[in-house]
Protein backbone atom coordinates (compact mmCIF):
# COMPACT_ATOMS: atom_id res chain seq x y z
CA UNK A 1 0.00 0.00 0.00
CA UNK A 2 2.90 2.40 0.01
CA UNK A 3 2.35 3.54 -3.39
CA UNK A 4 -0.74 5.45 -2.67
CA UNK A 5 -1.83 8.66 -2.21
CA UNK A 6 -0.04 9.88 1.04
CA UNK A 7 2.10 7.97 3.07
CA UNK A 8 -0.63 7.88 6.03
CA UNK A 9 -2.96 5.80 3.49
CA UNK A 10 -1.47 2.01 5.07
CA UNK A 11 -4.32 -0.13 4.49
CA UNK A 12 -7.53 -0.40 2.65
CA UNK A 13 -9.43 0.68 5.63
CA UNK A 14 -7.64 3.61 6.14
CA UNK A 15 -8.28 4.66 2.19
CA UNK A 16 -11.79 3.45 2.63
CA UNK A 17 -12.33 5.76 5.69
CA UNK A 18 -10.09 8.89 4.76
CA UNK A 19 -8.53 8.92 0.94
CA UNK A 20 -11.62 7.55 -1.14
CA UNK A 21 -11.44 8.40 -4.70
CA UNK A 22 -12.58 6.82 -7.49
CA UNK A 23 -10.80 7.85 -10.69
CA UNK A 24 -10.62 6.49 -14.23
CA UNK A 25 -9.01 7.79 -16.59
CA UNK A 26 -10.30 8.13 -20.17
CA UNK A 27 -7.21 9.01 -22.10
CA UNK A 28 -3.97 6.86 -23.24
CA UNK A 29 -2.03 7.84 -19.68
CA UNK A 30 1.29 9.17 -21.21
CA UNK A 31 3.72 11.83 -19.94
CA UNK A 32 5.35 14.80 -21.68
CA UNK A 33 4.31 15.97 -24.81
CA UNK A 34 0.46 17.44 -25.08
CA UNK A 35 -2.42 15.13 -26.70
CA UNK A 36 -6.11 15.60 -27.23
CA UNK A 37 -6.76 12.36 -26.07
CA UNK A 38 -10.33 11.88 -24.19
CA UNK A 39 -13.50 10.85 -24.83
CA UNK A 40 -15.21 13.00 -27.45
CA UNK A 41 -18.90 14.06 -26.38
CA UNK A 42 -19.91 14.46 -30.20
CA UNK A 43 -21.01 17.59 -29.56
CA UNK A 44 -23.48 15.93 -27.17
CA UNK A 45 -23.70 15.93 -23.35
CA UNK A 46 -21.51 13.05 -21.63
CA UNK A 47 -24.23 11.82 -18.82
CA UNK A 48 -22.56 10.29 -15.86
CA UNK A 49 -23.03 8.59 -13.42
CA UNK A 50 -21.39 7.41 -10.05
CA UNK A 51 -23.05 3.94 -8.25
CA UNK A 52 -22.38 3.34 -4.83
CA UNK A 53 -23.40 0.38 -2.72
CA UNK A 54 -22.90 -0.19 1.01
CA UNK A 55 -23.38 -2.73 3.62
CA UNK A 56 -25.91 -0.70 5.28
CA UNK A 57 -27.51 2.19 6.01
CA UNK A 58 -26.63 4.56 8.48
CA UNK A 59 -27.37 8.30 9.47
CA UNK A 60 -24.11 9.74 8.20
CA UNK A 61 -24.58 12.44 5.13
CA UNK A 62 -21.58 12.94 2.58
CA UNK A 63 -21.56 15.20 -0.04
CA UNK A 64 -20.59 13.62 -3.65
CA UNK A 65 -18.05 15.54 -5.82
CA UNK A 66 -17.38 14.26 -9.64
CA UNK A 67 -14.11 16.23 -11.55
CA UNK A 68 -14.17 15.80 -14.98
CA UNK A 69 -10.75 16.29 -16.29
CA UNK A 70 -11.24 18.07 -19.85
CA UNK A 71 -9.06 19.24 -22.44
CA UNK A 72 -9.84 22.43 -24.09
CA UNK A 73 -8.52 24.93 -27.15
CA UNK A 74 -7.96 28.32 -26.51
CA UNK A 75 -7.63 29.63 -29.86
CA UNK A 76 -6.12 33.25 -30.39
CA UNK A 77 -6.37 35.22 -33.13
CA UNK A 78 -5.31 38.95 -34.47
CA UNK A 79 -6.45 41.29 -31.97
CA UNK A 80 -6.76 39.49 -29.01
CA UNK A 81 -9.74 37.48 -29.99
CA UNK A 82 -10.06 34.42 -28.26
CA UNK A 83 -12.09 31.60 -27.95
CA UNK A 84 -12.12 28.41 -26.23
CA UNK A 85 -13.00 25.09 -27.97
CA UNK A 86 -15.16 22.86 -25.38
CA UNK B 1 0.74 24.09 -1.03
CA UNK B 2 3.75 24.21 1.05
CA UNK B 3 3.71 25.32 4.68
CA UNK B 4 6.71 27.23 6.38
CA UNK B 5 7.07 27.25 10.24
CA UNK B 6 6.63 30.01 12.29
CA UNK B 7 10.06 32.29 11.99
CA UNK B 8 9.12 35.41 13.74
CA UNK B 9 10.09 34.32 16.73
CA UNK B 10 13.16 32.42 16.51
CA UNK B 11 11.24 28.86 16.71
CA UNK B 12 11.06 26.70 13.50
CA UNK B 13 8.26 24.84 15.05
CA UNK B 14 4.88 24.54 13.29
CA UNK B 15 2.95 22.77 15.32
CA UNK B 16 -1.05 21.93 15.89
CA UNK B 17 -1.56 19.79 18.45
CA UNK B 18 -0.12 21.87 21.48
CA UNK B 19 -1.91 23.97 24.09
CA UNK B 20 -0.55 27.09 22.61
CA UNK B 21 -0.41 25.94 18.42
CA UNK B 22 1.62 28.10 16.35
CA UNK B 23 -1.51 29.16 14.29
CA UNK B 24 0.08 32.62 12.87
CA UNK B 25 2.63 34.01 10.81
CA UNK B 26 2.32 30.34 8.66
CA UNK B 27 4.20 30.91 5.30
CA UNK B 28 1.98 29.33 2.42
CA UNK B 29 3.30 28.89 -1.06
CA UNK B 30 1.26 27.53 -3.81
CA UNK B 31 3.28 26.18 -6.01
CA UNK B 32 1.50 23.39 -8.02
CA UNK B 33 -1.06 24.73 -10.23
CA UNK B 34 -3.85 23.40 -12.19
CA UNK B 35 -5.43 24.45 -15.22
CA UNK B 36 -4.39 26.54 -18.03
CA UNK B 37 -0.96 27.81 -16.09
CA UNK B 38 -0.07 24.46 -15.51
CA UNK B 39 -1.04 22.44 -18.38
CA UNK B 40 -1.07 24.65 -21.23
CA UNK B 41 -0.11 23.28 -24.33
CA UNK B 42 3.10 26.34 -24.73
CA UNK B 43 5.20 26.55 -22.41
CA UNK B 44 5.79 30.35 -22.37
CA UNK B 45 2.71 31.91 -23.54
CA UNK B 46 3.17 35.26 -24.98
CA UNK B 47 0.23 37.48 -22.61
CA UNK B 48 0.60 40.59 -25.36
CA UNK B 49 -1.56 38.12 -27.29
CA UNK B 50 -3.64 38.00 -24.52
CA UNK B 51 -4.61 41.77 -23.61
CA UNK B 52 -5.05 41.74 -19.70
CA UNK B 53 -4.57 38.60 -17.98
CA UNK B 54 -6.55 37.86 -14.64
CA UNK B 55 -6.36 35.26 -12.11
CA UNK B 56 -9.04 35.08 -9.76
CA UNK B 57 -8.54 32.65 -6.61
CA UNK B 58 -11.41 31.92 -4.35
CA UNK B 59 -10.50 30.52 -1.07
CA UNK B 60 -13.13 28.33 0.85
CA UNK B 61 -14.68 29.17 4.11
CA UNK B 62 -13.55 28.09 7.73
CA UNK B 63 -14.94 24.74 7.82
CA UNK B 64 -11.12 23.98 6.13
CA UNK B 65 -9.59 24.51 9.38
CA UNK B 66 -9.09 22.27 12.32
CA UNK B 67 -9.24 23.22 15.94
CA UNK B 68 -6.90 23.09 19.33
CA UNK B 69 -7.77 20.15 22.35
CA UNK B 70 -9.84 21.70 24.64
CA UNK B 71 -9.58 21.58 28.40
CA UNK B 72 -11.86 18.41 28.24
CA UNK B 73 -10.20 15.69 26.35
CA UNK B 74 -12.55 14.34 23.56
CA UNK B 75 -15.06 17.13 23.43
CA UNK B 76 -15.09 18.98 20.28
CA UNK B 77 -13.17 22.19 20.09
CA UNK B 78 -14.55 25.46 20.02
CA UNK B 79 -15.09 27.32 16.70
CA UNK B 80 -17.02 29.98 17.04
CA UNK B 81 -15.53 32.86 15.15
CA UNK B 82 -13.06 30.98 13.40
CA UNK B 83 -11.85 32.43 10.80
CA UNK B 84 -8.64 32.72 8.76
CA UNK B 85 -6.67 35.73 7.15
CA UNK B 86 -4.14 36.18 4.11
CA UNK B 87 -1.83 38.95 4.46
CA UNK B 88 1.06 39.75 2.44
CA UNK B 89 -0.17 38.23 -1.02
CA UNK B 90 2.34 38.16 -3.36
CA UNK B 91 3.32 36.85 -6.99
CA UNK B 92 6.20 36.05 -8.76
CA UNK B 93 6.14 35.15 -12.38
CA UNK B 94 8.97 33.92 -14.67
CA UNK B 95 9.34 36.05 -17.71
CA UNK B 96 11.15 34.66 -21.25
CA UNK B 97 12.35 37.08 -23.50
CA UNK B 98 13.72 35.85 -26.63
CA UNK B 99 16.80 38.88 -28.27
CA UNK B 100 15.80 36.85 -31.98
CA UNK B 101 13.59 38.50 -33.50
CA UNK B 102 12.31 34.95 -35.60
CA UNK B 103 9.84 33.98 -32.48
CA UNK B 104 8.32 36.92 -32.91
CA UNK B 105 7.80 37.00 -36.33
CA UNK B 106 6.61 33.60 -36.72
CA UNK B 107 4.17 34.13 -34.26
CA UNK B 108 3.11 37.34 -35.49
CA UNK B 109 2.30 35.35 -38.93
CA UNK B 110 0.43 32.63 -37.52
CA UNK B 111 -1.72 35.14 -35.55
CA UNK B 112 -2.40 36.63 -39.17
CA UNK B 113 -3.41 33.73 -40.72
CA UNK B 114 -4.91 30.52 -38.77
CA UNK B 115 -4.32 31.99 -35.37
CA UNK B 116 -2.76 30.33 -32.34
CA UNK B 117 -3.91 27.50 -30.78
CA UNK B 118 -3.22 26.92 -26.86
CA UNK B 119 -4.28 23.49 -25.26
CA UNK B 120 -4.86 23.01 -21.93
CA UNK B 121 -7.04 20.84 -19.24
CA UNK B 122 -9.43 22.47 -17.25
CA UNK B 123 -11.38 20.71 -14.13
CA UNK B 124 -15.32 20.73 -14.23
CA UNK B 125 -16.45 20.52 -10.61
CA UNK B 126 -19.93 19.04 -9.85
CA UNK B 127 -21.14 19.25 -5.91
CA UNK B 128 -23.83 16.82 -5.32
CA UNK B 129 -26.90 17.65 -2.74
CA UNK B 130 -25.78 15.82 0.51
CA UNK B 131 -27.15 12.33 0.78
CA UNK B 132 -27.33 9.56 3.76
CA UNK B 133 -25.17 6.74 3.39
CA UNK B 134 -27.59 4.15 2.37
CA UNK B 135 -27.34 0.79 0.71
CA UNK B 136 -27.92 2.64 -2.75
CA UNK B 137 -26.50 5.43 -3.92
CA UNK B 138 -26.40 6.95 -7.25
CA UNK B 139 -25.01 10.13 -8.26
CA UNK B 140 -25.75 11.86 -11.55
CA UNK B 141 -23.88 14.71 -13.78
CA UNK B 142 -23.45 16.03 -17.21
CA UNK B 143 -20.49 17.33 -18.90
CA UNK B 144 -19.96 18.71 -22.52
CA UNK B 145 -16.35 17.85 -23.76
CA UNK B 146 -14.72 16.99 -27.00
CA UNK B 147 -11.96 15.70 -25.38
CA UNK B 148 -13.36 14.03 -21.51
CA UNK B 149 -10.01 12.74 -20.13
CA UNK B 150 -10.67 11.87 -16.62
CA UNK B 151 -13.10 11.55 -13.82
CA UNK B 152 -12.49 11.85 -10.16
CA UNK B 153 -15.19 10.88 -7.65
CA UNK B 154 -14.33 11.86 -3.55
CA UNK B 155 -16.97 12.27 -1.03
CA UNK B 156 -16.70 14.88 1.93
CA UNK B 157 -18.39 15.09 4.91
CA UNK B 158 -22.54 16.07 4.52
CA UNK B 159 -21.74 18.71 7.36
CA UNK B 160 -17.96 19.61 7.93
CA UNK B 161 -17.91 21.03 11.17
CA UNK B 162 -14.45 22.05 12.66
CA UNK B 163 -12.89 19.75 14.44
CA UNK B 164 -10.13 17.89 15.94
CA UNK B 165 -6.92 17.50 13.44
CA UNK B 166 -7.66 14.02 12.29
CA UNK B 167 -4.11 12.93 13.20
CA UNK B 168 -4.47 10.29 15.90
CA UNK B 169 -3.66 12.14 19.56
CA UNK B 170 -4.32 15.30 18.58
CA UNK B 171 -7.90 15.47 20.84
CA UNK B 172 -6.12 13.63 23.80
CA UNK B 173 -4.76 16.22 26.11
CA UNK B 174 -2.06 13.21 27.90
CA UNK B 175 -0.80 12.69 24.61
CA UNK B 176 -0.92 15.79 22.98
CA UNK B 177 2.09 17.24 20.49
CA UNK B 178 2.60 14.30 18.39
CA UNK B 179 3.52 14.92 14.85
CA UNK B 180 2.58 13.01 11.96
CA UNK B 181 6.18 11.46 12.07
CA UNK B 182 6.03 10.61 15.65
CA UNK B 183 2.74 8.52 15.09
CA UNK B 184 3.62 6.89 12.14
CA UNK B 185 6.84 5.73 14.11
CA UNK B 186 4.94 4.49 16.52
CA UNK B 187 3.90 1.55 14.46
CA UNK B 188 0.41 3.00 14.53
CA UNK B 189 -1.95 0.47 12.06
CA UNK B 190 -4.99 2.36 12.48
CA UNK B 191 -7.81 2.59 15.24
CA UNK B 192 -11.05 0.74 15.50
CA UNK B 193 -14.33 2.22 17.02
CA UNK B 194 -14.57 5.67 18.23
CA UNK B 195 -16.71 6.86 15.45
CA UNK B 196 -17.02 10.54 16.97
CA UNK B 197 -14.28 12.55 15.72
CA UNK B 198 -13.58 13.72 18.58
CA UNK B 199 -12.87 11.23 21.12
CA UNK B 200 -9.78 10.99 22.93
CA UNK B 201 -8.86 7.67 20.81
CA UNK B 202 -9.95 9.00 17.49
CA UNK B 203 -7.36 9.57 14.62
CA UNK B 204 -5.58 7.42 12.25
CA UNK B 205 -2.48 8.81 9.70
CA UNK B 206 -4.42 11.39 8.29
CA UNK B 207 -3.02 14.31 8.87
CA UNK B 208 -5.77 16.78 7.87
CA UNK B 209 -8.47 18.79 8.98
CA UNK B 210 -12.39 17.12 9.05
CA UNK B 211 -13.59 19.14 5.74
CA UNK B 212 -11.22 17.12 3.34
CA UNK B 213 -12.02 13.70 5.03
CA UNK B 214 -13.05 11.13 2.12
CA UNK B 215 -14.91 8.80 3.97
CA UNK B 216 -16.56 5.81 2.10
CA UNK B 217 -16.30 3.11 5.07
CA UNK B 218 -18.64 0.19 4.57
CA UNK B 219 -18.39 0.58 0.58
CA UNK B 220 -19.17 -2.97 -0.92
CA UNK B 221 -19.08 -1.51 -4.63
CA UNK B 222 -18.25 1.51 -6.62
CA UNK B 223 -19.11 2.32 -10.34
CA UNK B 224 -19.04 4.57 -13.12
CA UNK B 225 -21.22 4.99 -16.23
CA UNK B 226 -21.25 7.15 -18.96
CA UNK B 227 -24.19 7.47 -21.29
CA UNK B 228 -25.73 4.13 -19.58
CA UNK B 229 -22.19 2.18 -20.70
CA UNK B 230 -20.37 0.81 -17.69
CA UNK B 231 -16.95 1.51 -18.00
CA UNK B 232 -16.10 -2.09 -16.19
CA UNK B 233 -18.08 -4.87 -16.89
CA UNK B 234 -19.03 -5.25 -13.36
CA UNK B 235 -19.08 -3.09 -9.79
CA UNK B 236 -15.60 -2.56 -8.26
CA UNK B 237 -14.80 -3.02 -4.72
CA UNK B 238 -12.45 -1.61 -2.61
CA UNK B 239 -9.17 -3.11 -3.44
CA UNK B 240 -10.20 -3.00 -7.60
CA UNK B 241 -11.55 0.49 -6.71
CA UNK B 242 -7.67 1.53 -5.34
CA UNK B 243 -5.93 -0.34 -8.24
CA UNK B 244 -7.89 1.72 -10.55
CA UNK B 245 -7.37 5.09 -8.85
CA UNK B 246 -3.34 4.23 -8.85
CA UNK B 247 -3.17 3.02 -12.71
CA UNK B 248 -5.49 6.44 -13.57
CA UNK B 249 -2.81 8.17 -11.33
CA UNK B 250 0.29 7.22 -13.32
CA UNK B 251 1.15 4.21 -11.20
CA UNK B 252 0.38 1.45 -13.27
CA UNK B 253 3.65 -1.28 -13.72
CA UNK B 254 5.11 0.11 -10.65
CA UNK B 255 6.26 -1.52 -7.60
CA UNK B 256 3.91 -1.37 -4.87
CA UNK B 257 6.71 -1.34 -2.48
CA UNK B 258 9.17 1.77 -3.06
CA UNK B 259 6.40 4.91 -3.52
CA UNK B 260 5.91 4.54 -6.97
CA UNK B 261 9.06 5.32 -7.74
CA UNK B 262 10.42 1.92 -9.39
Amino acid sequence: MSASIHPGCASLSLFLKYYFAHIVSLENIQQGDFYKLGLDGKLSALNIAWKMTFAGSSLETFTPYIYAKCTRIMMVNEGHAITVVV
Amino acid sequence: MTAVDDITAGAPIFETLSASPSDTNSRFMVNNWLGWLSTCSCPCPDTNDLNLVEIEITFDSEKILWGSHTATAGSAPVSTGAGYTLSDILFTISKIGFTDPLYYNLKASKLLSSGLSLGYQTYVTSKQAVFTKGTSVNVLTTVNSTSLDQLICVLQPGVPNISALQLFGSNNLANAIQTYNQVAASGYVGQSGATDANAVTAGDLFNQSYYFKSDTTGLLASSIEINNTPLMPQPLDDAQVYNETLIARGFNRKSLSCLGKS
